[in-house]
């Protein structure tokens, strides 16, 4: 035993050291392998070679006897550099959902869209979206678009379009014939160009600018009488102090909301300026503007000018100036006190002060003009200088039509228009279109213009397509497809390109203007270089001289004051566009019919509001049927009590009752366009002397909120601006019976959180309850759109709401406004009640839903004091394969018969710990944005660690007005509040 | 044969003079003869319901729980009421049996075994619904704690709806127990009287090898005694646990430390109502009114007066004790619950619960079995609200007003109320058909002959002594009186 350890051995040749079994060993396989290793002999085969050989040529013969297939399967071999399964890519552009154009991110995963959010680099939108924007991704996986262009609704090769069209344009143009182009008032630099040089190519064509609502057109118009120009001045809300709008729901629809909302939020930070600009909101009907509204009057359409006369005539008289043009004072409803009070507050700031007016009145919007000059906040909070000019020389859809009569047009051709539907006129217009050898649209989808014209030459959307614009002097944005046209569409500008002789792809013309006019301005040395950092930004800023803006005319005043005072009559009806659907345009998304009108609650349909007083004396109740009549046009709309709406006042969003928007949109609600009125040859949307009877039917709303007082419960807290910079804790003060006083006791010990603890801050102040959140989370987390039907039986999936609550007099009440999320409560009561743990906290302070655990039976939801949980009753459809590519696969879809609710976008979290970690830092504050946050246009959602004590999160849970729900029941939510603070002046003598 | 000598100053239990025999053949009857017309009828009536029931069901698991009338406030709403309305029902045979015989009420005998048959089908109507309400009732199973290959995972034990399938399926097991324990030897003396056959396997097969010994009658008492006891703790805890799946919630209108003797107490009082409406058709239909007299009734009614008494002073309390505790919350849901959208339903609860039991108080009415009837049905359908009552009205208007909801009932939960009636009654038609629904056995013990001043009944004709073709069984094997535990350990 001298060797301490023992020699084992395997078997008798290894024991005697035979090198024939020590070479062997050497190897690590006992059997050679006969393929590939040269060092083995070839005639080593072995039984297990036979077999694999056999089987080879086996194969081999039966390969061979088979067609290789035939389908396009393109391997991933050469994958694109920028490209990582699993990994987003971010693209800045350009939204096209209506005239503000924001500033956008889109993002893609494995090549395609999957979600908007706001560009944060962008001046003007500053990182917001709408619910509009928001929405434009599924509009772009729209089965009901046009796939192919057509010649009288049968499909045609793009080359035989474009010969027909060229051909009848010269026609046209040899004949003298008119040409006519519809088109939206301003679709970007590059494509104003192409509109340019395509009314270059054929003298006789002329642009028709057609704006369904007519608001930026009324201002631009006013600017003409008063200024010379024809242009909408830049607001700027943020540099107000005093803000008083006519009509105008800036925050809501009116020019460029998202915009407008962040600056007003800015303006109104009482909590970091010590201050806030107070708002005015003079209006006939409750707007999401009016219910942000310090001040808010209701007064008739028919008054809403005359109320502006008269506070004109009044900063007049306190500037000592006389206005000639003005009219004589006629009697008026609002009161003495209040029509003083509005004057006094915007002399007061003068400069400071910012007059605004909605609607499709030129005079209204001249008086706008004249108080703006005569408070002199011209060149301050409004710009012309600063402004966007419009086409000039731009003919009217009435002038179109009267030409149509004349039949003296050869060609019109419509362009991202669809009058047949949004105007009054579109009947006899489509019935006109007839007679014209060339009608033809580049609508993305059949609409209700296009089955009136002769050829369709579908257009992409702005996902998929070139485009840039500027929304205010020098901030011009680009905006770049994420993906390639889905269908066989072309651009709008490359077919004008085309027709005009002048054919070129979108991307060379955006590229060779940028090079020749935007570049020289903003300077440097490689036009390349800053193409592709522009394209990377989304945006660029150019040098801004110093602009000489004309100076405001009195002589216009008078000019446009023609006509009278109408005689309001019993009922006037007001149609305006919805936070949503706006003119209707984007109508055919599941997402946007679906989320709730942030006033009215209404989703798919667009019930009439009328007064709750009017109601309860005509004894109409929600949902009954009247018939609204103007002129010779009558529309039978359900109607909505809705508090804060003038008695005299029926107002029915447009934009619903298509018949041609696709299969989500055909037939929901009614089409209230054919009651616009014409008066001068102006489509106009304040119908006074309209009547309205009742039908004794009924047609129930789908409506996600019933119940509008707080019933005294204190889940909204709010305060009064004097006294919240008295007192911080203002409005926050603990109440008898609803506990918040610390005297909480709970069984369980609580839970821990070493790491991280993720929470929610929302500012109620900041919130307008615009609803943009909604639509974005509604994106990012796979929410399926429920329907009409479904939303009736209250059950509506989306994992965040805004409750909408109303306090004081119904005829004119204060609201507020609450965005409702899962709390993520400490004590969860959701959690204690899941029979199979299907739903538990996680090791960071959120409450996590297992979908795959859960069997359904809804007890937490019923616990759940705050309502936030849904179910999923049917199995929601996915089956058309279009639709579905706009699914995150970072979200599960959830099947049938499980629960499913906020996780604060816990893929989110988790894809940005990743990259940290990768990167070996800790996370930073404000890295993570959940999606409801991100798209936020005024910023009242934060989210964050509240174990980071120096996290933005962290110090608003312990501000002075953070208070968090049912602190009585001691739930302990993660979600703090932010007391609203409101400058109503009442109490201070302000 | 050894009987009590009872005071003639106490009403006889059984009010016809019957000999053993003929209380045997009497019982046994049903069973022995071809059904009649009138059970075809109901018994197709009854399956008819049923099939329609299950179809329903089929539908709805099939289509997923939206086409029932839910929604995104209101999570439960029939399916949970009916679940508890069944339970209820199911209280009143445990009770009978087990509780009864352990404060030795004797008129319990005639009365005890179609109540805990009751008891048992009622329970199956119940555990039909917590399985068909989950959103996916495939995985029912998930809810049972059984060793897996999924992890650690594991259910919740802090879940009252996970203290439910412990309640019911402890409940229901004890029951069938019970139950089961109280028939062997009732099961020994059909097996006896079968011939020999399918009828005769199966009986010998069930009745355990009952030989009617002296020993075996002690043993059996012994055991019997033992499951009353066992199965008394459960006619409480089983309503207290259903109880917990509101008290212990956040809801304003669940979460009440009352309920559970609120629950055991409604439970009894719609037990109580649920075996009158079976008895009094059953006696008239079988031809029992000697058997389960007007004094059956009669008491029943009465233990319908106490537990009536009680519900309405749960209700009044709840009340009470909202505005007291000044909760808020807790004092909206129930004015919202006597005055807000569903008041209807709430006065239907509270005229069917809290004045219609005082119509017992009139003797005339009492001992009317068709007021008794008419009553029962009103009490039943008064429970039924009280149900609907506590779930919907609390959860459609909890603390955030802006998710205040309505609730309407479709077609198709109507249908699967109505089919667990189908399940009931067909279930209930065929253990009148299949199983003596009357403890031949401890009916016995209380026949009124042997005492003073009464002759015992002539025995009829006898039988041929060969039509008992069992061994031992020259006398009515089962005529032992259940008395004879109680008296051996009795202190005299």
């Amino acid at each position: 035993m001298s060797d301490p350890l023992p020699k084992y051995w395997q078997s008798l040749a290894e024991r005697a050291s035979d090198p024939g079994f020590l070479t062997q060993a050497q190897d690590e396989f006992a059997e050679p392998l006969p393929v590939g290793v040269a060092a083995t002999p070839p005639d080593a085969n072995s039984r297990r070679d036979f077999f694999k050989l056999m089987g080879l040529s086996a194969a081999a013969a039966m390969v061979a006897c088979q067609r290789a297939p035939v389908q396009k399967i393109i391997p991933y071999v050469a994958r694109p550099d920028e490209v990582t399964p699993g990994l987003a890519l971010w693209y800045a552009s350009t939204c096209n959902g209506c005239s503000a154009r924001c500033g956008l991110l889109l993002k893609t995963r494995d090549g395609r869209p999957i979600k908007v959010e706001g560009n944060d680099e962008h001046p003007v939108s500053r990182g917001g979206v709408c619910a509009v924007g928001q929405a434009s991704v599924l509009s772009l996986y729209d089965a009901s678009r046009a796939r192919f262009p057509t010649r009288d609704a049968k499909r045609v090769a793009w080359a035989e379009l474009d010969a027909d069209v060229t051909q009848a344009l010269r026609e046209a143009s040899d004949a003298g014939q008119g040409i006519r182009v519809v088109l939206p008032w301003h679709l970007g630099p590059t494509a104003e160009a192409a509109v340019k040089r395509f009314l270059a190519a054929y003298p006789t064509a002329r642009t028709v600018r057609d704006e369904p609502l007519g608001e930026l057109a009324a201002i631009a118009e006013a600017h003409r009488v008063t200024h010379g120009v024809h242009a909408v001045p830049d607001y700027r809300f943020d540099k107000a102090t005093v803000i008083a709008s006519f009509g105008a729901d800036f925050l809501g629809t009116w020019v460029s909301p998202v915009a407008f909302t962040r600056q007003y939020t800015e303006a109104r930070d009482a909590a970091g300026q010590r201050k806030m600009a107070r708002h005015y909101q003079v209006e006939p009907m409750m707007t999401l503007t009016g219910a942000a509204a310090d001040r808010r009057f209701v007064v008739a359409p028919s008054e809403l000018r005359l109320v502006l006369a008269d506070l004109v005539r009044r900063l007049a008289v306190k500037a000592g100036r006389e206005l000639p043009g003005l009219p004589s004072a006629p009697p008026l409803t609002l009161e003495e006190s209040a029509k003083e009070e509005l004057a006094e507050a915007l002399w007061a700031q003068r400069q400071g002060a910012l007059v605004v007016a909605g609607g499709d009145d030129v005079a209204t919007q001249v008086l706008v003009n004249a108080a703006n000059a005569l408070l002199g906040s011209e060149g301050r909070t409004v710009s012309l200088a600063d402004g966007t000019a419009l086409d000039a020389d731009a003919l009217s859809l009435e002038a179109l039509l009267t030409e149509l009569r004349a039949a003296t047009v050869g060609a019109v051709l419509f362009l991202g228009a669809n009058p047949v539907y949004t105007d009054p006129r579109g009947e006899e217009l489509a019935a006109l279109l007839k007679q014209v050898p060339l009608t033809l649209s580049t609508s993305d989808r059949r609409d209700e213009t296009v089955v009136h014209v002769g050829l369709h030459a579908p257009e992409p959307t702005a996902l998929e397509s070139w485009g840039d614009a500027e929304v205010r002097r020098g901030v011009v944005s680009l905006r770049q497809p994420a993906v390639a046209p889905l269908h066989e569409t072309r651009s709008a500008v490359e077919s004008l390109l085309q027709w005009a002789g002048a054919p070129q792809p979108h991307y060379d013309f955006l590229r060779a203007r940028w090079e020749a006019e935007v570049f020289p301005q903003a300077g440097g040395v490689s036009f390349s270089a800053f193409w592709d950092d522009a394209l990377r930004r989304g945006v660029v800023l150019l040098p801004v001289p110093l602009a000489e803006a004309p100076a405001f005319r009195e002589e216009g005043l008078a000019k446009a004051w023609k006509g009278a005072a109408r005689p309001p009559g019993e009922w006037e009806l007001v149609l305006y566009p919805t936070v949503a659907v706006r003119d209707g345009a984007p109508a055919n998304n599941g997402w946007l019919q679906e989320v709730a009108d942030p006033i009215t609650k209404a989703t798919w349909g667009n019930p009439a509001c009328i007064a709750p007083a009017r109601a309860k004396a005509l004894g109409l109740k929600d949902g009954d049927v009247v018939k609204v009549r103007a002129g010779d046009r009558t529309v039978s709309v359900p109607v909505l009590v809705q508090a804060g709406t003038h008695p005299a006042v029926i107002a029915v969003p447009v934009g619903y009752g298509r018949t041609h928007a696709g299969r989500v949109a055909n037939g929901i609600g009614v089409n209230a366009y054919p009651l616009t009125a014409v008066r001068e040859g102006r489509a106009r949307h304040a119908v006074p002397g309209v009547t309205v009877e009742a039908t004794g039917a009924r047609q129930p709303l789908a409506l996600t909120q019933t119940h509008h007082r707080l019933e005294g419960r204190p889940h909204v807290r709010e305060a009064e601006l004097a006294a919240f910079l008295a007192n911080p804790r203002a409005g926050n003060e603990v109440q008898a019976g609803h506990g918040g006083g610390g005297h909480s006791l709970s069984m369980w010990s609580g839970h821990e959180y070493n790491g991280h603890r993720w929470a929610l801050a929302v500012d109620l102040s900041a919130c307008t309850g615009c609803s943009a959140c909604v639509v974005s989370c509604q994106a990012e987390n796979n929410i399926p759109s429920v329907g009409r039907d479904e939303v009736l039986r209250r059950r509506e999936m989306h994992w965040m709401r805004i409750d909408r609550y109303y306090q004081g007099d119904e005829a004119n009440p204060q609201v507020v406004h609450q965005p409702m999320m899962c709390q993520h409560c400490e004590n969860a009561p959701c959690e204690t009640v899941c029979p199979v743990l299907a739903t538990v906290h996680s090791s960071e302070g959120l409450n996590q839903q297992v979908y795959n655990r859960c069997v359904g039976t809804r007890y937490c939801a019923n616990n759940c004091p705050t309502k936030v949980r849904r179910f999923n009753w049917f199995d929601y459809p996915h089956d058309e394969p279009l639709e579905r590519m706009v699914l995150n696969p970072d979200v599960v879809v959830r099947s049938r018969g499980v629960m499913e609710k906020c996780s604060l976008c816990v893929q989110r979290i988790q894809e940005t710990k990743a990259a940290a970690n990768r990167e070996g830092r800790p996370l930073r504050d404000g890295e993570i944005q959940t999606a409801c946050q991100q798209s936020c246009p005024a910023k009242a959602i934060h989210f964050g660690d509240v174990n980071d004590p120096d996290s933005q999160v962290a110090r608003l849970a312990k501000d002075g007005r953070a208070f968090r729900l049912l602190e009585e029941l001691n739930i302990g939510s993660s979600i703090t509040y932010l007391t609203k603070i409101r400058n109503t002046g009442s109490g201070s003598g302000a | 044969m050894s009987h009590q000598h009872l005071s003639s100053l106490r009403e006889p239990l059984v009010t016809e003079p019957r000999t053993l025999g003929q209380l045997t053949e009497e019982i046994c009857a049903p069973m022995e003869r071809p059904p009649t017309w009138k059970w075809w009828v109901a018994f197709g009536i009854a399956v008819a319901v049923l099939g329609t029931g299950a179809g329903i069901v089929g539908y709805q698991v099939a289509t997923g729980i939206g086409v029932w009338g839910l929604n995104k406030t209101i999570g439960w709403a029939f399916d949970i009421t009916n679940f508890v309305f069944w339970v209820g029902i199911g209280h009143a045979g445990t009770l009978i049996s087990a509780i009864l015989f352990l404060f030795r009420q004797k008129w319990r005998t005639s009365i005890n075994r179609a109540a805990e048959a009751m008891t048992l089908f009622a329970v199956m109507c119940a555990a039909l619904f917590p399985v068909i309400h989950m959103g996916r009732p495939w995985l029912a199973f998930w809810v049972m704690p059984y060793p897996n290959d999924r992890g650690s995972l594991w259910v919740n034990f802090r879940s009252p709806l996970l203290w439910d399938v412990f309640a019911i399926s402890t409940y229901f097991t004890v029951s069938a127990v019970f139950w089961y324990v109280g028939l062997i030897p009732d099961l020994a003396t059909v097996r006896d009287r079968a011939k020999a056959g399918l009828r005769k396997a199966v009986f010998k097969v069930m009745s355990l090898g009952w030989t009617g010994s002296h020993r075996t009658w002690s043993r059996y008492e012994t055991v019997y005694l033992l499951l009353a006891g066992l199965a008394t703790p459960l006619v409480l805890s089983v309503h207290t646990i259903v109880s917990m799946d509101f008290a212990t919630s956040v809801i304003p209108g669940w979460h009440t430390t009352i309920f559970p003797p609120y629950f055991v107490a409604g439970a009894v009082f719609s037990g109580f109502a649920m075996v009158l409406t079976l008895m009094i058709i059953t006696r008239v239909v079988l031809g029992y009114e000697h058997l389960i007299t007007l004094r059956h009734l009669e008491n029943m009614t009465k233990i319908i007066i106490v537990t009536g008494g009680l519900v309405s002073l749960a209700y009044a309390t709840e009340f009470f004790i909202a505005w007291y505790s000044g909760n808020p919350y807790e004092r909206f849901a129930f004015m919202n619950r006597a005055f807000g959208p569903y008041a209807w339903a709430y006065w239907i609860m509270v005229t069917c619960n809290v004045v219609s039991p005082h119509l017992f108080w009139f003797k005339k009415i009492r001992t009317s079995p068709a007021a008794i009837f008419a009553l029962s049905l009103v009490i039943n359908v008064g429970m039924w609200f009280e149900r609907f009552v506590i779930i919907v009205t609390s959860l459609h208007r909890d603390f955030l007003p802006s998710s205040w909801a309505m609730y309407t009932p479709t077609m198709v939960e109507v249908g699967t109320f109505i089919g667990t009636f189908g399940l009931f009654f067909t279930l209930f038609l065929l253990f009148v058909r299949v199983l003596p629904i009357i403890s031949i056995g401890e009916v016995k013990s209380v026949l009124g002959f042997a005492r003073d001043g009464h002759e015992a009944p002539q025995h009829p004709p006898a039988k041929p002594v060969a039509e008992e073709p069992h061994p031992v069984a020259h006398r009515p094997v089962a005529a032992v009186p259940l008395a004879i535990a109680t008296r051996k350990d009795a202190p005299v």
